[in-house]
């Protein structure tokens, strides 16, 4: 797929999530909300890491990333209120271990390290900063 | 509240006085408009990620925050959350596009940014307004806070506390522009890191723990423990979605990547920034959370304001040099905001708008410092006669940042389609929506729940942004320069 191809397909669906998003909102659904959020905001990360049409090695962590995310806030929105003080997780009550654990902690390791791990192979690699020292060169004998 | 202790002042002092010496050191290094407001694009890894986050972690942190959580219960935490992954989407998204820029371009400033991209003066001046708007409110926002804290600290009256320490921040800010900024946010960003995790450990460990936190809480306060806390489950989601989001579109912290001295340190920024950012906010859930479960315990009395239960908890149960240590860090995380605020506002001024409308200042540099100058000393007037309309433009600040820049820099850089018209349109509904629903809202002419505006203004820009440009074809002379399709391309 073209790279314009691409990006016009992920502008899309950023814009199908704004419409759910603008819907959700406007008639207080938060579980359509909080997966529209998720949606979203993988969508808008997709948009900056894809290249030349392919994501490459961070298709897998990126949907990874989507699906930790929609498990944890739909089952956060979903699960019953923690009543009873004796049934904690690590100190917390069930709900709230999640939203530490699932929410906050988990993407942490995987945006890190997929960012990281595949930096130097895909995202800016030597070639990209040759031709971008080229194109500058040019650009400046002009 | 806090009564000054010799111990607290010494610290305070001591930190006002490293500040100080660190603009007097940046002022014989500070030589150009590069060196004033980009820090010469001469910074390395460590030093870039301590002045971002420093600049995104304002005094907001240390004090409104854990008030909010007292007040609302731990769904205000979800402010917080996407802080794990937000600057990894950051790199991705707009720190790439935007230091692979400045190699071509030698890009400075935000707008820069979009001039380049769009090539159309009204945008680059629309989109230098909204960040001017934001910078005043934010800048307000900060000397209030500055005066406020630095009365408390040095048992001064608000105008001689306010005073002194906005003048410390002029006088760095103005002699050694963001080589002085970046520096003095590195001290600022470590006093910040060792205040907010020690306090947090000292604040859990001080409550009993989590499960004595968790058990007195549930019983005397169910909803506080519930993940979305007293507020509605929409609220608590739509901050969760303007502050991730949102975080693409914050000049003060995005213009930070054009500071970096080689685009390759991009593949640690992600690690360094989120790793200390998540650090020094531990500070919120800490005290956020033990102050509530202390009064359930019944060690401490209820609130009456729920801003002071910081200020409460270190004047109660830390020992002075803890406390003395947050409050210098508290400190630190104003002055650093206010820093990157005077910065990115002057130029604005200086730079951004006098281009907009076709003219080329002769002296940035000089003009730089004019212009800092200027905005501090109108920041003070404002905070001093119009106290309460600063804070009610502050609390619009990050929304328009968010609504405003995003379309145009995070998604206008990454899709080529984009056109001019739309990122004009997306810019003008940023600045109204923002006003009109948060105004509509305190007015009570609009009944939404806390932070939807932000939320409904943010998602209506960018869906003006994408609509209107699949709407509209590219105009003649809109075509992508090719530096800027290569930057776009990689």
């Amino acid at each position: 797929m073209s790279s314009s191809a691409a990006e016009n397909r992920v502008i899309l669906a950023i814009l199908l999530c704004c419409v759910i998003l603008m819907i959700a909102v406007l008639i207080d659904l938060p579980m359509l909300f909080g997966a529209g959020t998720v949606c979203f905001t993988v969508a808008v990360i997709v948009i900056g890491a894809v290249k030349r049409g392919s994501l490459g090695p961070l298709r897998v962590p990126l949907a990874g990333l989507l699906v930790l995310l929609l498990i944890s806030i739909t089952a956060v929105i979903a699960m019953p209120a923690d009543t009873d003080p004796s049934r904690l997780i690590l100190g917390l009550p069930p709900r709230v271990a999640l939203t530490l654990f699932g929410v906050w902690l988990a993407p942490l390791p995987i945006a890190l390290l997929s960012y990281l791990l595949t930096f130097d192979s895909f995202t800016l690699t030597e070639g990209d900063l040759e031709q971008l020292r080229n194109c500058r060169n040019r650009t400046s004998a002009r | 509240m806090l009564p000054v202790k010799p111990i607290v002042l010494v610290i305070a002092a001591f930190y006002l006085l490293v500040i100080a010496a660190i603009g007097i050191w940046s002022l014989r290094r500070t030589r150009t408009a590069s060196d004033f407001f980009i820090a010469g694009r001469g910074v390395g890894l460590i030093a870039m990620s301590l002045a971002s986050m420093a600049a995104g972690i304002s005094g907001f942190v240390f004090i409104g925050g854990p008030g909010l959580t007292y007040h609302y219960g731990i769904g205000t935490l979800w402010i917080t959350f996407s802080g794990s992954f937000t600057t990894a989407m950051g790199c991705w998204v707009v720190g790439k596009r935007l230091r692979l820029l400045a190699e071509v371009r030698g890009v400075m400033t935000i707008p820069d940014a979009v001039a380049a991209r769009f090539g159309n003066r009204a945008i680059t001046g629309l989109s230098a307004f909204a960040i001017l708007f934001g910078c005043v409110g934010y800048l307000g926002v900060q000397f209030q806070a500055l005066g406020q804290i630095s009365s408390l600290v040095f048992g001064m009256d608000f105008l001689t506390a306010l005073l002194l320490s906005a003048g410390v921040v002029l006088f760095y800010s103005a002699a050694g522009g963001m080589i002085a900024g970046v520096y003095t946010d590195v001290f600022q960003g470590t006093i910040m890191v060792i205040a907010s995790a020690t306090t947090f450990f000292f604040a859990i460990h001080e409550a009993g723990g989590w499960t004595r936190i968790s058990t007195a809480l549930m019983q005397s306060r169910p909803e506080f423990l519930s993940p979305f806390g007293l507020l509605p489950a929409i609220s608590v989601l739509s901050w969760y979605f303007v502050f991730s989001i949102g975080s693409l579109g914050q000049p003060h912290q995005i213009h930070k990547f054009y500071f970096l001295d080689d685009p390759r340190k991009l593949k640690w920024t992600p690690v360094t920034i989120t790793l200390t950012q998540m650090l020094s906010v531990l500070i919120w859930m800490g005290i956020g959370v033990a102050v509530p479960a202390l009064i359930a315990q019944g060690r401490l009395a209820p609130l009456s304001r729920a801003d002071d239960a910081s200020l409460v908890f270190l004047a109660k149960f830390t020992p002075d040099l803890l406390a003395g240590i947050v409050m210098a860090g508290i400190l630190a995380a104003i002055m650093s905001t206010a820093n990157s605020f005077l910065n990115i506002g002057a130029a604005a001024l200086v730079r951004d708008l006098p281009q907009a409308f076709g003219w080329k200042c002769s002296n940035e540099f000089r003009w730089g410092r004019i212009v800092t100058i200027f905005l501090s000393v109108l920041a003070v007037i404002f905070v001093v006669a119009f106290s309460r309309q600063i804070a009610i433009v502050g609390t619009f600040a990050w929304g328009i940042f968010a609504s405003a820049i995003v379309p145009v820099v995070a998604l206008g850089l990454n899709w080529k389609r984009a056109t001019r018209a739309g990122a004009a349109a997306s810019l003008v509904t940023a600045l109204t929506g923002n006003v009109v629903l948060e105004s509509f809202a305190r007015i009570g002419w609009l009944h939404l729940p806390i932070a939807v505006p932000a939320a409904i203004a943010m998602i209506l820009s960018i869906l003006v942004f994408i609509v209107v440009s699949f709407a509209t074809r590219s105009g003649s002379g809109e075509e992508i320069a090719e530096d800027v399709r290569l930057v776009m391309k990689l």
